[in-house]
Parts: structure tokens; sequence; C-alpha cells
């Protein structure tokens, strides 16, 4: 089991410091992300779930390196994780899906651009027009969208083709591991079906794993092959998705399945 | 106490001629009755927001328009019994927030940010009552604590002191404030996440129980529909594409959009299946889909021939009582009542 572990998060913590006044002296620390370990294996689907504030989404910025964190240590494939090492090209092997199609795509350049720019960071192809129009369509191929688009920009795209083209500049550079915040809870129920499906063929595909932030346990059961539930920066619990839906151990992992079970059931429930 | 939508048409106009008019809300008949709940389910850009805006009369006048159509509103605590569309504006005031109140959809953005929430609610009650300051302040103080919010304490607070729960709290407090007959609740929950739309879902429903206010809600999420409403409006391109009670509609569902909606969800049901491929419609809703004559689902149902290029209109289930006001009603011609659109 050892070699296949793609992630391996110990001991990691960041503690936002902040003050009340601008002469406070005393030292009030928020504890974001508290002592986090977990392992992430190969060609897996890893949900993180939680409430608003819980930490979820600093946790994935300090796995991609996007805030410092303030003790701990991450592993990818046993290296020691650490983005200014310029020889591993850890940029390239970890990508991030966002949240919301609508605010993470550039309003000012054109679809081939945004698809080709991460290729042409990391080298893979050139800085040339001819190029990167040649890249962005074969990309474009994959997520399910025609090869004229690339000429678009993402004002005239919807909400599920805009998730599409992050989708594609993720994968752009074949990563081996996927963050996915939250990826459909902005998109409509037909729409975020069509991603979701893309997502599970790309990953059959490719055998990339992926961390599923998401607060929709509708979506950890239809996806994930483990759950790591998060309270308050801390873990709480980790399970395989069947055990934790049949019988989650912690109280708080109790009281989220109870309030989302309210939803699905019928109303006499309330 | 109820409250009739007779045949509602509203059209939005892009551009200098007629050709740019679309009916985003088309020949509608919708009715609330006291102490109920009623959910427009639809996805987006479906007209169903603009439905909310279109019953206060609160569209965007110069580019929509009502063409036809009634809004019978009987409202027996407030002794008032109109037709909102034939209101002249000062009384059309005496309607918003008295009879008829609204929740809309992101809390953070429909707060005045620079004005403190006790304010922003007697604000509410002084422009329709005559009453002083202090009395203004003691209700409003009232409706912050039955919402679960310390009302004196909080009476101060700005809106950026408060979570979004508590915002949306206060949002809906501000609706109740005056004892409206009706409420008309835009995606309330949309904004907030599971325990949060729990608790704010449990109030709602709490709030109707006491003050028997009839609820109209539009979400686009068939779980809270069925978790809050006892009856649905499935909505799609500005038109009631099938209504009826949610458990019927969600248990037996008669037209293929309602179909595909249901199939496209994962559910938390033992028997489920984890990791099948999830159902899903084909294309998007367009601009075109408005238009008349085809059933408008027709671009992306996967029941289509050429028999749905007449729209047929909603036509009520032979057994149902009451027809379509409060039975169940489905607008697709493959339907039959024998064998339903399967």
């Amino acid at each position: 089991m050892e070699n296949n572990v793609i992630l391996s998060v110990s001991g990691v913590s960041k503690h936002y410091k902040y003050y009340k006044t601008l002469f406070d002296i005393r030292k009030n620390v928020i504890k974001a992300v508290d002592g986090v370990s977990f392992d992430v294996y190969k060609n897996e689907i890893f949900a993180v779930v939680g409430e608003t504030g819980c930490g979820k989404s600093t946790l994935s910025k300090l796995i991609l390196g996007l805030t410092e964190k303030t003790s701990g240590k991450i592993y990818f494939k046993g290296e020691l994780l650490d983005y200014k090492n310029k020889k591993n090209d850890f940029r390239k092997k970890i990508q991030i899906l966002f949240q919301d199609p609508y605010s993470s795509l550039n309003p000012k350049k054109k679809i081939y651009k945004i698809i080709s720019y991460p290729a042409v960071r990391n080298g893979i192809i050139k800085n040339k027009k001819k190029d990167r129009i040649e890249f962005a369509a074969e990309q474009l191929k994959v997520v399910g969208l025609p090869e004229t688009i690339a000429l678009n920009y993402p004002h005239m795209l919807s909400g599920g083709q805009r998730q599409r083209i992050g989708i594609a500049r993720c994968l752009s550079v074949r990563p081996e591991l996927l963050i996915l915040d939250e990826p459909v809870s902005a998109l409509d129920v037909s729409v975020s079906a069509q991603i979701l499906n893309l997502l599970m063929d790309l990953k059959n595909e490719t055998g990339m794993s992926y961390i599923f932030i998401t607060h929709d346990l509708k979506l950890v059961r239809h996806l994930a092959d483990r759950v790591c539930v998060m309270y308050g920066g801390k873990i709480m619990e980790i399970a395989e998705t069947d055990d934790f839906f049949k019988n989650p151990s912690h109280p708080y992992s109790k009281s989220l399945l109870e309030s989302m079970s309210f939803l699905t059931s019928t109303r006499r429930n309330l | 106490m109820a409250l009739e939508i007779n045949n509602l048409t509203v059209e939005l106009c892009a551009g200098k001629d007629e050709s740019g008019c679309i009916n985003v809300v088309d020949s509608l008949f919708l009715s609330v009755k006291e102490g109920e709940v009623v959910s427009i389910v639809g996805e987006s850009g479906s007209g169903k927001s603009f439905l909310g805006l279109s019953i206060l009369k609160l569209n965007p006048q110069g580019v929509s328009r009502i063409v036809s159509g009634e809004i019978k509103i009987s409202c027996k605590s407030q002794n008032v019994e109109a037709d909102i569309l034939k209101l002249k504006p000062d009384e059309l005031t005496d309607v918003r927030g008295k009879i008829i109140s609204m929740i809309f959809q992101d809390p953070n953005t429909s707060l005045n940010p620079v004005m403190k929430i006790g304010e922003q609610i007697t604000e509410a009650i002084l422009t329709h009552k005559k009453i002083s300051k202090k009395e203004a302040k003691d209700i409003a103080v009232k409706y912050l604590n039955y919402m679960n919010i310390d009302g004196l304490a909080r009476f101060n607070s700005y809106p950026y002191e408060l979570s979004g729960g508590m915002r949306q709290r206060v949002m809906i407090a501000m609706a109740m404030v005056l004892n409206p007959c009706f409420l008309i609740a835009d995606e309330p929950t949309t904004a907030l996440d599971v325990t949060t739309s729990l608790q704010v879902l449990k109030l709602i429903k709490e709030i109707k129980e006491k003050s028997g206010v009839g609820i109209i809600f539009i979400t686009h999420d068939l779980t809270v529909a069925r978790s809050i409403s006892d009856r649905t409006y499935v909505f799609y391109a500005g038109q009631v594409m099938e209504s009826g009670n949610t458990e019927d509609i969600i248990n037996n569902p008669a037209h293929p959009y309602t179909i595909s909606l249901i199939k496209s969800i994962p559910s938390l049901s033992p028997d489920y299946v984890p990791k099948q491929k999830l159902f899903n419609i084909s294309g998007y809703l367009t601009k075109d889909d408005f238009k008349n004559g085809k059933c408008r689902f027709y671009s992306r149902c996967f029941k289509r021939d050429d028999g749905c290029l007449n729209d047929i209109g909603l036509r009520n289930f032979p057994d149902s009582e009451n027809g379509g006001k409060y039975g169940r009603a489905v607008r697709c011609i493959k339907f039959n009542s024998r064998g339903g659109a399967k």
C-alpha cells in the first residue's frame, strides 16, 4: 500500500494571527487548519467534507503552496513537496479546479490562451499563436467541446461550458493529482450531472487522483472512495465511503448526515 | 385567503423591434392557499425569479411588460381583495411588504451594508405603520428574537458582523415583521451550506405554522422543494411543465423534463448504486426555447418526435379534482393517463 500513496499530508497546520485593535499586543491566533494528517492513494477520489469556514479551502491552498504553512510536512510520491524546487515540477503534477467558473477565467483572454497558458509556462509547447490554438483544440476535444470556441471569449459561453474550460486547463499539463474545490456547486443540476460524468470518465482514462472538496454529501456518496470530515480546522473522521454512510462514528459526522438525509427524505420528517 | 395567478404573460424585450421579445412567463396559472408552501422548481434562466418579481410588479420597467393576465389577492387579516395588476402605484406600495413580502436569494448583497440591521427592520415597519420609533423597535426586537437572534444585543449590529445564516434570518425577520399574508422566498437557502440551510428551512416551516402565511418557494433544488413544500410547479422556459402534489411529482414524474431532473441527482437512499453514470439532459436552455409554437423542451427532450411541434398547453390529469388549480397537471403530448410518459 505504501507505494500507492500519491500525497501524504502529515501534521499540517495554518495559524492566522490577527490583532483586535491597532495597539493590541496580545497575539490572537485562528487555527484555520490544525494538525491535519492523511494519505491520498493513486486513482482514488478522496472527499473532504465540512461546513463553510472549517478550513477545507485553506487545506487545498496549503497543498498547492498558495499559502505558507505554519508547520507540518507534505510529501508527494515520497518526495518533500516544495514548489521552490524547480527540478521536480510539482506545479505540473498538482492542479486545481476552482468552484466558480464565472470568476476563475480571465474575461479579457480568449479561450485558447486560457487553456494553453499552463502548457506554455511549463515549456510543453512554444509560445506561438498557431501552436497554442492547435494545443487548445486538442484539449477541448478531451472535455467534449467544439474546437471552434477556442477563439471565443469566456462571456460567450454558458456556466457548464466554462467549467469544462476550467477542466481542460487543469488537464493540459497532465497532472497526477487534481484538487476539485466544489466543482459543481455553482452549476445547475442538469449541467452538474454532465460535469460529474466527465470527471469520472477522465479519472478512469488517465488514472489521476482527486481530492474532492465539497459540502454536498450526495456527491460524496456518488463519487468518493474515502471521506474525510473536517470541523474547525481538524479532521474528525476518515472512513471508507460505504462505512461512513452506513455507520458514521463521530458525532459531527452524524449530525451532518442527519441534516442531509432530512433534505432528501419526505417532509413528514421535518 | 388566497393568491391566484391567472393566465399571466410577461414579455421581455431586447433590441428595438418585436422580434427580440420573448415571453419569459407564458400563460401561467398558479395558486397559493393560506398556510401552504408552493415551490417553483426549474433551472437557472427558466424565468422563475422573474415570475417572483412580476408578482410584485418589480420586474424591470422598460425592457419587460406584463402583457396579460391577473394576479388576484385576498387577505382577510388586512382586509384586502384586489388585482395587483390593476392597482395604482401608491396602492401597490401598500401591497409590497405589507401583504406580499419577499426574501431574496443572497443575504450578503440584499442587506444595506452601511445601515444597522435594527434600523433596516424598523424602516420597513415605519413605512407602513404610523407608530413611534420606540414601538417599532420593540416589534423589531420581538421578531429578531423569534428568528433565534438575540434581538436587543444584535439590534445595533451591521450586516458584516453577522454570519450568512444569521443574515438570511434577518432578511426573514424583515419580511415577516408586518405579518404579511404571502411570502415569496427566492432561493433563500442557495447561498448557505447544508447545516445552516436546514436551520433556515425549519424556521420558514415554523413561521408558516404559527402565522398561516402562504409561501411561494422558488428553488432549483428538488430535494429542498421536497422537504418543505406541499405542492410543486416544475418550471421550464417560462412555462409550467408539470404541477401537483410534491410527493406525487417526485415519486411518479410525468413530464420528460421532471423525469430527467430527478434522474440527474445522486441520491442518499440506501438502494442507490454509486459511481454509475448520471443521467444528463443534453444541451442548454437557450433563448430560442422561449419561442412559441412547439413544446419548449423540444430541443432537449429524450422522447421528442414530430408530434411535439405543437404545444398542447397544460393538461389536467383526468382523475385529479379541481383541475389545474390544485390537482395534477402536465404539459406533454406523450402523456396519457394510463401509461405515463415513461
